[in-house]
C-alpha cells in the first residue's frame, strides 16, 4: 500500500516533511469535551458526508472506535497519538489513499484536517488542507467569529486554527549541542520546537518538528512565509555544521562512528527503536553527505517508521513482547540495507 | 446588592482572595474593580453575574496544566472563577475551563470575553482575527439589526 513518506529522498537532507493542520468546529454543537457520545455520531456523520461528497478526490473513512490498528497511523503521523486512544465519543478518520489528506473527526476539536508530504512543501499542503476545510465548509456550518476567528476547544488554537509543522532531521545541531540554542532563538519569533511525535515527545533519530504557536492576529500565508524564513535558517546553520562535522580535524573519528552505525545496523541480531532511531539518523547523515554510497537511493525514513512497534506488530502479530520485536526490527533493518 | 466601594452602583463581582489562609472578600461594581486592578474592567451581563477571585495553586498534571496557565495569566497569582457566570449554551462553569483547558462551545467565548481576552492577547499578541472566512460565511453588516429597526418603526405608525 503507497503511502505519503514513500518519496522521501536523501536529498530532503533537512527538512524531511511538512504537514498543516486546521483545527475547525461545528457551529450549534457543544465541543467534543462536552459532546455525549450520540450527539458525536451525528456531527461525525455530517462531517464525513460534507468532506465525501464535496472533496476532489476519492477518499475512504474509517471508524476508530471499532478496535482497527490505530498505533501504525500514529507512527506514520497521519494521526495524532490523542485520536488513537479509547475516547467515549464516536471518532472517524477519513483518508486519501497515502495518507497525505487525513480528518480526524471528534478529536479534540469536530474536525482536525491534515495535509502531509514528504521534503519542504508548505504551499501545497496548505493548499490541500484548504480544499478540504472549503469541501466541509459547503456541507456543515462552521463554527466563526469574524473578530476571533475559527473557534476552537483549545484557545491557543483560536483564529486560523492552523498549525504549520516541518519534521527537521538535525543530527549536527545535536551532536554540537546547538539545538537548545537554535530552539530559544525560534520561541523569541514565535515558533516552537518539539520531538517527532508533538509535545512531550523525545527527539528520536535527531527528529525534531518546528511549528507555529501563534494563530490569532496573523493570517495563514504570513504564517506559512514566517515558517519559511526560520526554516531556511535552520537549514542553513544543519548544513554548515555537517560542513564543520567533516572538515574537522577529528573527521576520522566521525567516520568511525558513522561507519559502525552502519556496520551495526546491517549485522545486528537483536536492536530496539531507541538504538536503531539513533543509528539510522547517523546513517541518513553519512548518507547525505556522500559517505556510505550503499545507502544512497535507500529512504531511511521510511525504514524509521517500519521499525517503531506498532508497524512490527502489524506485520508479526506475534511480536508481542518487546524482547521479539528486537529480533523482528534486527530482521527489517537488515533486510532493507542489503 | 450594591458596590461595598463606591455605594452607587450594582456589584457584579465577588472577589475573593486567600493567601497564606488570610481571606479577603469584596462585592465590587465593575469600575471599582477594575479600578483595584482585579482583573480586567469587567462589564456586567446577563450571562455573567459574578466572578469569585481566589488564589489558586494548581496541581500539575496534564489536564489542569493549561487551565491553570489561564489562571496564572489571569492577573499575578489570582486566579477569576465564576460562580454562577455558566454557559448557556453548554452549560459550562470558567472553573471547568481552568480545570480543564477546554472550550465547551462556541457560545463559551462569548460568555467567557472578558477573561479570556487578556489571556488570548498574552498567547497570540494580537487578538483581532485576519485570515481566511469560510466558505458560506454570512458577514455581520448590521443588516438584520437595520432591519428590525425599521420594522420597529413601521409598527410605531
Amino acid at each position: 500500500m503507497a503511502k505519503w513518506y514513500d518519496d522521501i529522498k536523501n536529498t530532503d537532507d533537512v527538512v524531511v516533511s511538512t504537514r498543516v493542520r486546521l483545527a475547525r468546529n461545528l457551529s450549534n454543537y457543544a465541543f467534543p469535551s462536552r459532546m455525549d457520545k450520540e450527539t458525536s455520531q451525528k456531527a461525525a456523520e455530517l462531517i464525513k458526508d460534507a468532506i465525501t461528497s464535496n472533496y476532489c478526490e476519492k477518499l475512504g473513512v474509517i471508524n476508530v472506535n471499532s478496535g482497527c490498528d490505530t498505533g501504525s497511523l500514529v507512527e506514520e503521523h497521519v494521526i495524532s497519538p490523542d485520536f488513537s486512544t479509547e475516547s467515549p465519543l464516536f471518532r472517524l478518520l477519513v483518508t486519501d489513499e497515502k495518507g497525505n489528506l487525513s480528518v480526524m473527526i471528534n478529536e479534540e476539536d469536530h474536525i482536525r484536517i491534515q495535509a502531509i508530504y514528504s521534503g519542504l512543501r508548505l504551499e501545497q499542503a496548505f493548499e490541500k488542507a484548504n480544499q478540504a476545510d472549503d469541501a466541509i465548509a459547503k456541507g456543515c456550518k462552521i463554527a466563526f467569529d469574524e473578530e476571533k476567528g475559527f473557534l476552537t476547544s483549545c484557545p491557543t488554537n483560536l483564529g486560523t486554527g492552523m498549525r504549520v509543522s516541518v519534521m527537521l532531521h538535525l543530527p549536527a545541531l545535536s551532536a554540537y549541542g546547538y539545538i537548545k540554542n537554535t530552539v530559544a532563538m525560534l520561541n523569541k519569533i514565535g515558533l516552537t520546537v518539539r520531538g517527532i511525535y508533538g509535545e512531550g515527545s523525545d527527539a528520536q533519530g535527531n527528529l525534531y518538528q518546528l511549528s507555529n504557536e501563534v494563530t490569532l492576529g496573523i493570517s495563514e500565508q504570513d504564517t506559512l512565509e514566517k515558517l519559511k524564513g526560520a526554516i531556511n535558517l535552520v537549514v542553513e546553520r544543519e548544513r554548515e555544521m555537517r560542513k564543520k562535522m567533516l572538515e574537522a580535524a577529528n573527521s576520522e573519528q566521525l567516520l568511525d562512528t558513522l561507519w559502525r552505525s552502519y556496520g551495526t545496523l546491517r549485522y545486528a541480531r537483536k536492536i530496539d527503536t531507541a538504538e536503531s532511531a539513533k543509528l539510522i539518523s547517523n546513517v541518513r547523515l553519512a548518507s547525505s553527505c556522500g559517505i556510505i554510497p550503499a545507502c544512497k537511493d535507500k529512504n531511511l525514513i521510511k525504514l524509521l517508521f517500519e521499525i517503531m512497534p506498532s508497524h512490527i506488530v502489524s506485520r508479526f502479530p506475534e511480536a508481542v513482547t518487546a524482547s521479539v520485536r528486537d529480533k523482528y526490527r534486527a530482521d527489517i533493518i537488515r533486510q532493507f540495507l542489503e | 446588592m450594591l458596590c461595598q466601594e463606591c455605594k452607587k452602583n450594582t456589584a457584579t463581582i465577588h472577589y475573593k482572595s486567600s493567601i497564606n489562609a488570610n481571606v479577603t472578600e469584596k462585592y465590587l461594581c465593575a469600575d471599582c474593580a477594575a479600578k483595584s486592578g482585579i482583573g480586567e474592567k469587567t462589564k456586567p451581563s446577563d450571562m455573567f453575574h459574578t466572578i469569585d477571585v481566589v488564589d489558586s495553586f494548581f496541581d500539575n498534571s496534564a489536564d489542569t496544566l493549561l487551565g491553570g496557565l489561564f489562571g496564572e495569566m489571569l492577573g499575578n497569582r489570582h486566579t477569576q472563577i465564576p460562580v454562577t457566570g455558566v454557559c448557556k449554551e453548554c452549560g459550562m462553569r470558567y472553573n471547568d475551563f481552568l480545570q480543564g483547558g477546554k472550550i465547551g462551545c462556541e457560545k463559551c467565548y462569548e460568555t467567557f470575553d472578558t477573561l479570556l481576552k487578556p489571556t488570548l492577547k498574552r498567547i497570540h499578541g494580537n487578538t483581532r482575527y485576519c485570515g481566511k472566512t469560510p466558505i458560506g460565511y454570512e458577514k455581520k453588516d448590521g443588516t438584520l439589526e437595520k432591519l428590525q429597526l425599521y420594522v420597529k418603526s413601521l409598527q410605531r405608525l
